[in-house]
């Protein structure tokens, strides 16, 4: 394909309040949004440390979602200088691990009135695609995306396809994910949240800190033309499974290798091109290992700087491919690097660190990895002017 | 009297854990000293299994680990499984 | 768009019966019995599969059926895309009753895997051993349309040379729950299946030619038909679930001596159901135009084009 899409607007619903610019401002600061979840109960007594968002300018229920999304969507509009009727022919492409964030608040919310307890809504996840679509007046192809913690990534690529095989002129993305009982029970049944919040490539990391948030990403051809622009474009990416086993990454980290290459491909370019890297980086034990053995494997002793966002964001699972896009493309804009918050201690074993302290945005190429469950993985490959 | 000193509690533990990982075999045919996990184990538990049977017993019996190397220690087997629930004196 | 060409060379239909060839196939008037397929998978896969969820298992025979039945062994650089439109209901029904008051308790593992969306997928290729694209939609009712276009169109593009696609849903319990979860009627059999078909840019050995998937409007139906169709093609209507009666016979009679196939019959009312119908076809191929119709709730229209090779 080797076609790079213009990324003209982008938004974002984060544990820092709405818009890409106060996740900035927080990044900037070195200022994370992390706090002990109180917004529900747990079935586990141990206290978790989460990135939640102010969830009050939201109507309750499963409504949240759409309304939530299309929050997003205003700011990235905006941000284009564009209008929604603009979006009549648009694709709408979205990337969500699961809408269980809003089958638990309609539960919650019918759970307060008489009765029983009710039974679980568990829609479709495209009903909030479909939604989305008619609220905006969106008439493009509208699918949604359910890869894991790739999924948003994934998203991004799809609709930067339908874009360059000529089928719409324009492509909406979002990533989504809220917090959810069921996922943080869940992880928490896996041992894989970290006590203390996650410490991405830290000697003493444990584990992950689950995040919410939602991102919009407006993409459009490059020689689309729109009043404003934020300078930065999609130039490539890849997707593939790793097979080796359903929650872990093979050890030598031989799948993720593989699909920065891809990617790498993808955008024409060599890794010597590359000027910085988002890692996936949850603090998970085993999976920043193998992610490690791939950044070693695959840029020997010339490998760029490297960060990772998950302590200032949360790993905010599904939505975290539009979700960090946006984040890293804000600081980027805005003329940082922001450091891998978290991480204090080297891991001998992984011999690589991250990035400790801010730096100036470097010019070239950067690349955003997403590594998920079921093997699901992502890279992504942007500049910015 | 010790986890492992009582036979009865050590055939629950086994029900439970062919419950739990929906092993194909009899549970009274698990050794009380054989290996669980690993592919050379005869009942060849994985990681995941040993996070299953984690949960099962935390709700049978409250007691749960929060360190997968450390509960693979105590899954060992089933003689080390049951001392770790019921120590003894 | 080049005028590439893909081309379907295996398929495999597994219904709401465990059923996989013509002769295990029945008709359902009502919603069929729970299905189990512990000893299905053995048979299948070889290997029971005791962490994985009653939707995995679906998928993992349906896909292993599948490439069973192609002719040269499948290379590890084929894409999977998988179409789900109720994804895992009954794990994530299982893990609500875990967690969330009044019952709450640490949720299970398997079944907190289990309901991660894409699991069925990273099963498929896990056991197939393919290592290439790998991707789960979930769009309701045009969930396996989707994943079809994608695949269609990556293999157009040129830089994918071969992929499995399928469809999969499962029903759940209660049954006023489910139908109203996927908006049917309460005279509607609630089904569910796989279906898979292993799609090459290689057109020698080929079964079928996938024409395309297109969005379409009533009053499009039968120009895009004239694009596809030969002279001598039978045509063969497959109405999707969503469709009316009289919807199904208006594009009929819009399409002169279409005959109107209801393979719903065999398989029962799910969002992936063409998955299914368009599988099934290749348990006794007959050579023809096979267009697959439905809609979504909001009115939109897809449509599948096949032509089964003589």
């Amino acid at each position: 394909m080797a076609l790079a899409i213009a990324i003209r607007g982008l938004g974002l619903v984060s544990c820092y309040g709405l818009g890409v610019a106060r996740a900035v401002d927080g990044l900037r600061a070195g200022r994370t949004g992390i706090a002990p979840l109180t917004q529900f109960e747990t079935p586990f007594r141990e206290p978790v440390q989460v990135n939640p968002f102010d969830h009050t300018p939201f109507p309750p229920g499963e409504a949240c979602a759409p309304a939530i999304l299309e929050t997003a969507v205003h700011e990235a509009l905006a941000g284009a200088g564009c209008e929604a009727p603009a979006l009549r022919d648009a694709a709408l492409v979205i990337g969500t691990g699961s809408y269980l964030f809003a089958a638990e608040a309609e539960y919650r919310l019918r759970r307060t009135g008489s009765g029983g307890p009710p039974t679980p809504a568990l829609r479709a996840p495209g009903y909030v695609a479909l939604r989305v679509a008619a609220d905006l007046g969106i008439d493009g192809p509208v699918l949604t995306l359910s890869t894991a913690c790739s999924s948003s990534a994934n998203a991004l690529l799809v609709a930067a396809d339908l874009i360059r095989r000529g089928q719409v002129e324009r492509a909406l993305v979002i990533g989504v994910e809220g917090l959810s009982a069921v996922a943080l029970s869940g992880f928490h049944s896996l041992l894989l949240l970290d006590p203390q919040g996650c410490r991405p490539f830290d000697a003493d990391r444990r584990g992950m800190q689950l995040g919410e948030a939602v991102a919009a990403v407006l993409l459009e051809g490059e020689h689309s033309k729109t009043s404003r622009d934020t300078g930065a474009s999609l130039l490539g990416g890849a997707n593939l499974c790793d097979i080796h086993h359903v929650t872990s990454a093979a050890p030598d980290g031989s799948a993720m290798r593989a699909v920065m290459e891809m990617a790498l491909a993808d955008a024409g370019l060599a890794p010597a091109d590359i000027a910085l890297i988002k890692a996936h980086g949850t603090g998970s034990p085993d999976n920043d290992a193998a992610e490690a053995a791939a950044m070693r494997a695959l840029f020997g002793d010339d490998l760029p700087p490297f960060t990772g966002l998950k302590r200032y964001l949360g790993h905010t699972l599904g939505a975290c491919g539009a979700v960090e896009l946006a984040a890293l493309l804000g600081c980027l804009r805005a003329g940082f690097v922001p450091p891998t918050a978290g991480f204090s201690a080297p891991d001998p074993e992984l011999r690589i660190a991250p990035l400790v302290e801010s730096r100036p945005a470097p010019t070239g190429a950067a690349m955003l990895n997403f590594f998920g469950f079921g093997g699901n993985y992502a890279s992504l490959i942007v500049s910015h002017e | 009297m010790s986890g492992s000193n009582d036979a009865q509690f050590k055939l629950e533990l086994k029900r439970l854990i062919v419950h739990a990982c929906n092993k194909d075999l009899a549970p009274e045919s698990i050794r009380d000293d054989e290996p669980l996990i690993g592919g050379d184990a005869a009942l060849g538990l994985d990681s995941l299994d040993v996070l299953q049977i984690n949960v099962a017993i935390f709700q049978r019996h409250g007691v749960r680990i929060d360190d997968g190397k450390h509960a693979r220690r105590v899954m060992k087997s089933i003689n080390t499984l049951a001392d770790f629930i019921r120590p003894g004196h | 768009m080049s005028d590439s060409r893909v081309y379907v060379h295996a398929a495999a239909a597994l219904g709401p019966h465990g059923d996989s060839v013509r002769a295990e196939r029945r008709i359902f008037s009502e919603d069929p019995p729970p299905l189990e397929l512990r000893e299905l998978v053995k048979r299948v896969v070889g290997a029971p599969l005791r962490q994985a969820s009653h939707l995995v298992e679906l998928a993992a025979i349906g896909s292993q059926l599948c490439l069973q039945r192609l002719a040269f062994p499948a290379p590890e650089n084929s894409a999977v895309y998988l179409g789900t439109g109720l994804a895992e209901v009954r794990k994530t029904y299982a893990l609500f009753n875990q967690v969330l008051p009044p019952g709450p308790g640490l949720a299970s593992p398997f079944d907190f895997i289990n309901a991660a969306n894409n699991m069925a997928a990273f099963y498929v290729a896990r056991l197939a051993g393919f290592r290439a694209r790998n991707l789960t939609v979930t769009q309701e009712e045009f969930s396996f349309e989707w994943a079809l276009k994608l695949a269609h169109d990556d293999l157009c593009a040129g830089g994918l040379r071969q992929a499995l696609v399928g469809g999969v849903d499962e029903n759940s319990q209660p049954r006023a729950h489910h139908l109203r979860r996927i908006v049917l009627r309460d005279d509607q059999v609630m089904g569910e299946g796989a279906g898979f078909l292993y799609l090459s840019v290689e057109a020698q050995g080929a079964r079928a030619e996938l024409l395309g998937v297109r969005r379409f409007a009533p009053d499009m139906v039968s120009a895009m038909v004239r694009a596809w169709r030969r002279p001598d093609d039978a045509i063969v209507l497959l109405p999707g679930f969503r469709l009316t009666a009289g919807e199904t016979a208006a594009f009929a009679a819009a399409l002169p001596a279409a005959r109107v196939h209801d393979y719903l019959t065999h398989c029962g009312c799910f969002h992936t159901a063409a998955a299914f119908g368009l599988a099934a076809l290749f348990d006794d191929p007959r050579p023809g135009l096979y267009l697959h119709l439905n809609r979504d709730a909001g009115g939109r229209g897809m449509l599948i084009g096949l032509r089964i090779l003589k």
